[in-house]
């Protein structure tokens, strides 16, 4: 069982890489910056109307929009504790229940940020699996002039303007241990960068450069999520003879992660600024791709259309050819051309992205992969009614382009519904909300209805279910058996 | 009436809403020129403050929120950036208005969960600023221009002289409101009170001004209450510290200073 965990080699490096950018902001600090100083001025005392006189009395008075400007260290963080549970005990290896604790701790002072994170994860019952990661979360400094944006360390970039998905959003990879249930923002992960922007007016030129890899984290065998599934502990079950089932026990996966050095650095350039009431951006992302490219596969002679799926797999046991090899990935160089745009129209908000990738990898039936040039754009417009019913909805497409019919999952076309339904149930405190994305060629779904309730300053509750739909040969129909009631509770601090 | 509060929270039509204290006296003030003298009142080319805002129901129980603002004024227009610093669960969460020409605005929301900013919408505007009292279109300034005008009548404020002062949006321009009724005091041209009237003539806001103070020569509220009528909601700022004509800077007060969080 492969678990992907911050590695910590690669978080000295960073250090060493963010120490001496650090050097940059600290010899420019020696000339004043103008940004929010603390003053003391005179300040009167509340004199109400029927008094109406000015005495004064001296207060500091912060000028900040922020408390990480203030000229001491400001800590905050959260912490935060989810479980689930399956509303149907459907396989003997499936997750039934998970659980999990997020704690961030975050101490900002002046332009510095730095904070940890302490992330644990556990898939329960009988195929179970836990996940821990202590270390650094982001951590940079920064520096600002009426014209220039430096950040330099660890952190989450985000570009682009839809909700949910996001083509042109490709600096930072995911989390996706726990696949597309907990939020879009909440699954990425920071990574080493320096990000500079240049300002004039309402146009901008963003540069990053980003020197160490980092890949999306995923398990490869033994959870409900994983690409696998619980394909190992299946096949232990089932009645297949005792050899294979050592030989499908041994399987393993040998991951080559791209070189560190500057062949590998990726390096990415945004354009944009505003017209009129038109937000736009370009962008352009020399990446290497945060899901692995599966080069081989143990296995030969495969044809399978979920490869979670035992009963996939011994139906063609007889043709198989078994070989010694491991699984082998490696993570593939692309570039990534973009746009984004965001408006409003009367009384809608619409945003939209599109990506162009050069080549991008897609798992096939055969349990190897094919890179093939793929577009991905997305459009959508968001709508608040007057009687605060939120509206959002997103249509997307994907074309893969020398489309190889042996590709899991996609079609040459693939057209989906992203949306969310929310609306306030008693002021500000409890809301109902639906969030959905359906598939339009497969009929494939994720559904999740939930409520958040905030009334304890600082703390939300939020319950719902994860709901998912389709044939199990589809990329949301895969995790059907996977319909969970969650409980997730979240502190500020 | 101080812009900073006053745009923040009600400005909008409040401000709209002066009167002419140097008119001459031979000459009878009217509605539009009571509007403009507060429209055009002395607010300082910029300001940075902090307050409190607190949410309180009809049963008395309260929540506070502490935000900072930043409002500069550039060739006429106005540009401002609420940031949110307590309690922690919106620390961060900004809202900035870019007012156009025409006093149109753009105005983004910030929420540090998603780590960018978004448009919002018109037909937003009339709705809840952050759950207060306060809607976004209150937190916006409007021409003179684009409304009707009547002197209705004076009145006494707390011991302060006042017009009444009823304001109506003109045909064609859009707003929640289809009048306010403001008491503007006759010696600074602050609105003191105002009532807002839905469409159906239902008084539905009352917007009152309890602590006035001069900082740096400018008349200032220090403390705002808007209430519900119909909910019996408060929304009250208390504003804690303000100062004027600082050395701020316009691109203190753009989207990417939004997002710079």
């Amino acid at each position: 069982m492969l678990q992907k965990t911050i590695k910590t080699g690669k978080v000295y490096l960073g250090l060493i890489f963010f120490m001496a950018a650090f050097s940059v902001p600290l010899a420019i600090e020696a000339e004043p910056l103008k940004i929010l100083p603390i003053l003391m001025v005179n300040l009167e005392p509340s004199v109400y109307l029927s008094k109406r006189t000015v005495p004064s009395e001296a207060k500091p008075l912060v000028l900040s929009d922020s408390k990480k400007d203030s000229a001491k260290i400001d800590f905050s963080g959260s912490t935060e504790f989810g479980a689930s549970l399956d509303t149907d005990d459907n396989h003997s290896s499936e997750n039934l229940t998970s659980f999990k604790n997020r704690t961030i701790i975050k101490a900002d002072y002046k332009q510095f940020s730095v904070s940890g994170i302490s992330d644990y994860l556990y898939f329960g019952d009988e195929d179970k699996n836990e996940d821990y990661d202590l270390g650094v979360y982001e951590m940079y400094v920064r520096y600002n002039t009426p014209s220039w944006d430096f950040i330099l360390g660890k952190q989450i970039k985000r570009w682009g303007k839809t909700d949910q998905v996001s083509p042109v959003d490709t600096l930072n990879p995911e989390n996706i241990t726990e696949f597309i249930t907990p939020s879009y923002e909440d699954r990425k992960i920071p990574v080493w960068m320096a990000d500079i922007t240049f300002r004039k007016d309402d146009f901008f030129v963003e540069g990053v450069l980003i020197p160490f890899f980092e890949p999306s984290r995923f398990h490869y065998f033994g959870t409900d999520w994983a690409v696998f599934s619980h394909l190992k502990n299946d096949i232990r079950q089932s009645s297949l003879a005792a050899p294979l089932k050592s030989y499908f026990e041994s399987m393993s996966v040998n991951e080559a992660e791209p070189d560190s050095g500057f062949d590998s650095f990726e390096y990415a350039l945004r354009v944009g600024g505003t017209i009129d009431r038109l937000d736009y951006g370009f962008t352009y992302h020399y990446a290497n791709e945060d899901l692995p490219y599966f080069k081989s596969f143990p296995v030969k002679n495969l044809s399978l259309d979920n490869p979670g799926s035992v009963q996939s797999l011994l139906s063609d046991i007889g043709s198989l050819s078994l070989t010694n090899e491991h699984i082998e990935t490696t993570y593939s160089r692309t570039h990534i051309a973009g746009f984004e745009f965001e408006t409003t129209l009367a009384d809608f908000g619409v945003r939209g992205e599109a990506a162009v990738k050069d080549n991008e990898s897609f798992l096939t039936r055969a349990l190897t992969s094919v890179r093939n040039p793929s577009l991905f754009w997305v459009v959508g417009a968001d709508y608040l009614s007057s009687n605060q019913w939120y509206f959002n909805l997103q249509f997307a497409h994907q074309h893969i382009y020398d489309y190889d019919s042996s590709i899991l999952y996609f079609e040459d076309n693939n057209y989906s519904l992203i949306g969310e339904i929310k609306k306030d149930l008693v002021s500000d405190w409890l809301n109902a909300s639906v969030q959905f994305t359906r598939m339009l060629n497969d009929n494939s779904y994720y559904l999740s209805p939930r409520l958040k309730y905030t009334y304890i300053r600082n703390l939300e509750i939020m319950m719902g279910l994860n709901l998912f739909g389709g044939k199990d040969t589809t990329i949301l129909g895969r995790y059907d058996e996977n319909d969970q009631v969650f409980l997730h509770m979240k502190y500020h601090f | 009436m101080n812009k900073y509060i006053f745009q923040l929270l009600t400005a909008a039509f409040i401000s709209c809403l002066v009167a002419s204290a140097t008119a001459v006296a031979t000459e009878p003030l009217t509605g539009e020129a009571l509007a403009r003298q507060v429209f055009d009142r002395d607010r300082g080319k910029n300001s940075i403050s902090t307050a409190v805002m607190i949410l309180e129901n009809d049963k008395g129980d309260k929540k506070s929120r502490t935000f900072t603002n930043k409002r500069i004024l550039q060739d006429g227009l106005e540009k401002q950036l609420i940031r949110f610093t307590e309690p922690a669960d919106i620390n961060g969460t900004g809202f900035l208005t870019i007012e156009k020409p025409g006093y149109e605005t753009d105005q983004f929301l910030y929420l540090p969960a998603l780590r960018r900013s978004r448009r919002i919408v018109s037909s937003q505007k009339s709705h809840q600023f952050v759950n207060s009292d306060f809607t976004y279109e209150d937190m916006e300034r409007h021409p003179v221009e684009n409304y009707l005008y009547e002197i209705k009548g004076e009145k006494q404020i707390d011991g302060t002289d006042c017009y009444i002062l009823e304001t109506r949006p003109k045909e064609g321009v859009s707003s929640q409101y289809a009048s306010i009724t403001a008491h503007i005091a006759k010696q600074f041209f602050v609105t003191l009170l105002a009532e807002y009237y839905d469409k159906k003539g239902h008084h539905i806001k009352t917007y009152r001004v309890p602590g006035l103070e001069q900082k740096q020569n400018i008349w200032t509220e220090t403390r705002v209450i808007m209430e519900d009528m119909n909910t019996r909601h408060k929304t009250h700022i208390n504003l804690e510290h303000i100062e004027y004509n600082t050395d701020i800077t316009p691109d203190q007060i753009s989207t990417h200073a939004l997002e710079r969080f």
